[in-house]
């Protein structure tokens, strides 16, 4: 008796919920191209705000760059996307809430890449990477080798020489042991046949301000995090770990024209948890899409320093996968 | 640079943040006027509230609550002659002696002058002395950074007037739950038992609460409830005349500077300050033999030195990131919450907001003098309401307070475990302040310690290299022997009058 009721409610509602769908407009351009159809896990989605998880401070970088994608992507979607903000244990914390999430498309998060690859490499994490789906690559920050603007080292070639003269003997400050800066550092030590004593600090701020207030000698940074600095002449690009020089910086060279092969730069990608349906994968691939592609976006994006590189998400995925082999590969030669 | 004070200045009148500057320093003056309730725990609630705030009004709004309970501790010390705050105990000696008088409105007026005009000036010296400090800290590499947490470590002893040992035992509880989460150099996990939420340490603003509201919850149920002593009848007006103003001044200019350098030196708090703002008041007073018995200098000496601390204290919290009491170390942790990191961004990236901010604190003194002198008196009646209504109010926020911050039950459960930690603290006279300090100054002396030891490959010669370094030991070295110091020289000074004699 009470199960033909549940029943009888649960046909009601499927009912209901198809009227709702067939009854709202579909986001413009959206619907034919994502192959919509009756019945589908896509039926009425978005009826409600999306969570965004971001597993960085509100007012970090990542947070920055989320919202500004957040910002246009809304508009195309039709719902909010509400950011929350879960910071703590370098992201561990974050990535384990979306990771954990219920996959029904109202909670996604950002990731960074490396660091969440690397995470469950370098301890017990309470995530894995298969727990998340790849939607879309939004952020590229090209690492770069960085010193003070008032250094002996004018070229990257004379900075390379004194090491080696001098092995064990210059300091080079990262965001964390083990994070992506020490990571880079410890890759170009390796490939050059240096020695530099690597200085773990607790995040990107405190990492730059030891090399400002010369407490070390040369720091492995992002390119958005010292853009400012190098333009106001305090500190000077050795650099860059691309493979080909970085647009705005023509005159840094890259690793690459000296023979050491190192590419290495932070990813920010979406996610969402690995049971979340593929038309809903679709849908929300195709929204971020067009924000990222957006003059709007774009142009706040050029204002704020954000390297911009759009990955799909097959795409994402294959980068996801290289980035986990390419640090299988170097940790246990750089002795991580 | 120059802009960006006049930016502060005009959008520090912005409506909303009148408005935030306007109802926290009410809010706290009703919590400083409340026995019991501190300025940690009145900014520890409030933080949660200025999550959804502009960065500037959230530390407007949090600036307001620290000056208005400071001064709101008078209010009871004068009316009921029980401090509101401790850092009032020193103004209820005097205080109360004039509302016995039926003098109740003059001795609120001079605590609400003097509050005023030692709150005014601390911020001139926030202005004037911080950014330089600020552009100091890129100085300050990993061994200045221990030596820095030293020397507040070294406060504890001084802090803890009652029993040394019981503020380093104090330290030593805050130390080791310093120790929980990940390590700083080898970035692996310590005495989190698997919990993910550990990871980043024991949750500090949740810890907090706990430590200051949730316990005072505790100790008011457990003693029996009773109707509170009512507040004397108010009789004459809250104001002083020009020549009293005049006569308060120069104690007032006094108190200002010993407040504001007591502020900026970490451990030291008002309620240090206000003693001494008080005895140099008597020493220097023309009128001695009115102290005790109801000087209105005597308010003024405490007052002005409790509420100068204020503004000193913010010095060291926004520069260096190390704060001087436990009100600045919460709000350094509203600071973080804005997305702002202590330091010389502050006087850059950040520079409009926190020029905003430091205007916003000239706004909220002004605040606490039109809400002192017009509404003063019917903040008294509130102190002496029922706790059987305030109980169930604080618990409330503190549980509320502790869940907001990051929505997860996880943090209530961390601000109750505080709470009975708390309780125990208060029975077992432990000292909290002592706590929270080494909670704060135990990671960036451990990471300090340790990064500078791998910059030097193991050399302890990196200890001593800097001028800052060499200064730091000096202090902490003056610090530790200062009891002892302080008892020489009174004891050298009460024999003097003697010999001579």
């Amino acid at each position: 008796m009470r199960k033909a009721f549940i029943w009888v409610l649960m046909i009601f509602m499927v009912i209901s919920l198809a009227a709702c769908g067939s009854n709202q407009e579909p986001a413009a351009g959206s619907a034919g191209e994502t192959g919509e159809s009756e019945g589908s896990a896509l039926d009425g989605y978005p009826s409600k705000p999306v969570e965004v998880i971001v597993a960085y401070a509100a007012g970090g970088g990542t947070d920055v760059g989320a919202r500004l994608l957040l910002s246009e992507a809304e508009k195309i979607l039709g719902q909010p996307m509400v950011v929350l903000n879960i910071e703590g244990a370098g992201g561990e914390i974050g990535f384990t809430e979306l990771a954990k999430a219920d996959p029904d498309g109202y909670t996604i998060g950002f990731i960074n890449l490396p660091t969440f690859v690397s995470l469950p490499m370098d301890r017990e994490t309470q995530y894995a990477v298969e727990d998340v789906r790849p939607i879309v690559n939004h952020v590229f920050d090209p690492g770069v080798l960085v010193v003070r603007g008032d250094s002996p080292w004018e070229t990257f070639e004379q900075f390379v020489d004194y090491v080696k003269e001098n092995p064990g003997t210059v300091a080079i400050s990262n965001n964390g042991a083990g994070a992506s800066n020490h990571i880079g550092a410890a890759h170009l030590e390796y490939e050059a046949g240096i020695e530099v004593i690597h200085a773990p600090f607790d995040g990107t701020t405190n990492m730059l301000a030891a090399l400002r207030g010369s407490h070390v000698d040369a720091t492995v940074a992002k390119i958005s995090e010292v853009a400012d600095l190098v333009n106001a002449g305090e500190l000077r690009l050795l650099a860059s770990y691309t493979a080909r020089r970085i647009e705005e910086f023509p005159e840094v060279p890259t690793l690459g024209e000296f023979g050491y092969e190192i590419l290495f730069g932070s990813a920010r990608a979406l996610v969402a948890p690995a049971g979340v349906p593929d038309e809903i994968i679709d849908h929300l691939a195709d929204v971020f899409h067009q924000a990222i592609v957006s003059d709007e976006h774009m142009a706040k994006a050029r204002e704020a320093n954000l390297p911009i590189m759009y990955m799909g998400p097959d795409e994402l995925r294959y980068y996801m996968v290289n980035e986990a082999i390419y640090l299988e590969e170097i940790k246990p030669l750089i002795g991580m | 640079m120059n802009s960006d004070v006049l930016y502060g200045l005009i959008n520090a009148m912005n409506w909303m943040n009148l408005l935030a500057a306007f109802l926290s320093v009410s809010a706290g003056v009703l919590v400083g006027a409340l026995p019991g309730l501190s300025a940690a725990m009145g900014v520890a609630l409030l933080i949660p509230v200025t999550f959804g705030m502009p960065a500037d009004t959230a530390l407007i709004a949090l600036a307001g609550v620290y000056c208005g309970a400071i001064y709101g501790g008078s209010i009871s010390a004068i009316l009921l002659h029980t401090p509101g705050t401790s850092s009032a105990a020193a103004t209820a000696i005097d205080g109360y002696q004039m509302t016995l008088k039926g003098q109740a409105g003059k001795a609120l007026g001079t605590a609400t002058i003097a509050s005023f005009i030692g709150g005014i000036l601390s911020t001139i010296a926030l202005y004037v002395l911080s950014p330089p400090l600020a552009s100091l800290a890129l100085r300050f590499g990993p061994a200045e950074y221990f030596w820095l947490s030293i020397f507040g470590l070294t406060i504890i002893a001084g802090v803890s007037s009652k029993s040394i040992l019981k503020g380093l035992l104090s330290g030593a509880i805050g130390l080791a739950v310093s120790t929980i989460g990940m390590d700083p150099v080898l970035g692996v996990p310590r005495f989190t038992f698997g919990v993910r939420y550990l990871l980043d340490g024991v949750p500090f603003t949740s810890a907090l609460i706990g430590l200051f509201s949730m316990s005072q919850v505790l100790v008011m149920a457990e003693s029996k409830l009773k109707v509170k002593e009512k507040a004397h009848e108010m009789t004459d007006r809250v104001m002083l005349s020009m020549a009293e103003i005049k006569r308060i001044l120069p104690t007032c200019l006094r108190s200002t500077v010993i407040g504001t350098v007591t502020g900026i030196l970490p451990g030291a708090g008002g309620t240090i300050a206000a003693y001494m703002g008080y005895n140099e008041a008597r020493r220097f007073s023309k009128n001695k033999e009115e102290f005790g018995h109801g000087s209105i200098e005597g308010i003024a000496g405490a007052e002005a030195a409790n509420n100068a601390v204020t503004g000193g204290s913010l010095i060291p919290t926004l520069t260096l990131g190390i704060p001087g009491n436990s009100v600045t170390a919460i709000l350094l942790g509203g600071l973080i919450i804005q997305g702002m990191r202590s330091g010389p961004e502050l006087f850059t990236s950040h520079a409009r907001i926190t020029y905003t901010f430091f205007a916003g604190f000239m706004v909220v003194n002004v605040f606490m003098l039109l809400v002192g002198l017009f509404a003063g008196k019917y903040f008294a009646k509130v102190a002496s309401v029922y706790d059987g209504i305030l109980i169930p109010i604080i618990f409330g926020l503190s549980v509320i307070g502790s869940y907001s911050i990051y929505n997860r039950l996880f943090d209530v459960w961390v601000m109750l475990i505080f709470g009975i930690v708390g309780y125990f603290i208060k029975k077992f006279d432990l000292n909290a302040a002592a706590i929270v300090l080494a909670l704060i100054l135990g990671p960036i002396g451990e990471a300090g310690l340790r990064r500078a030891l791998i910059l030097s490959r193991g050399s302890y010669e990196i200890f001593f290299r800097s001028t800052v370094s060499l200064v730091l030991i000096g202090m902490s070295l003056l610090s530790l022997f200062s009891p002892l110091l302080m008892e020489w020289l009174s004891r050298s000074r009460a024999s003097k009058p003697k010999e001579s004699s």
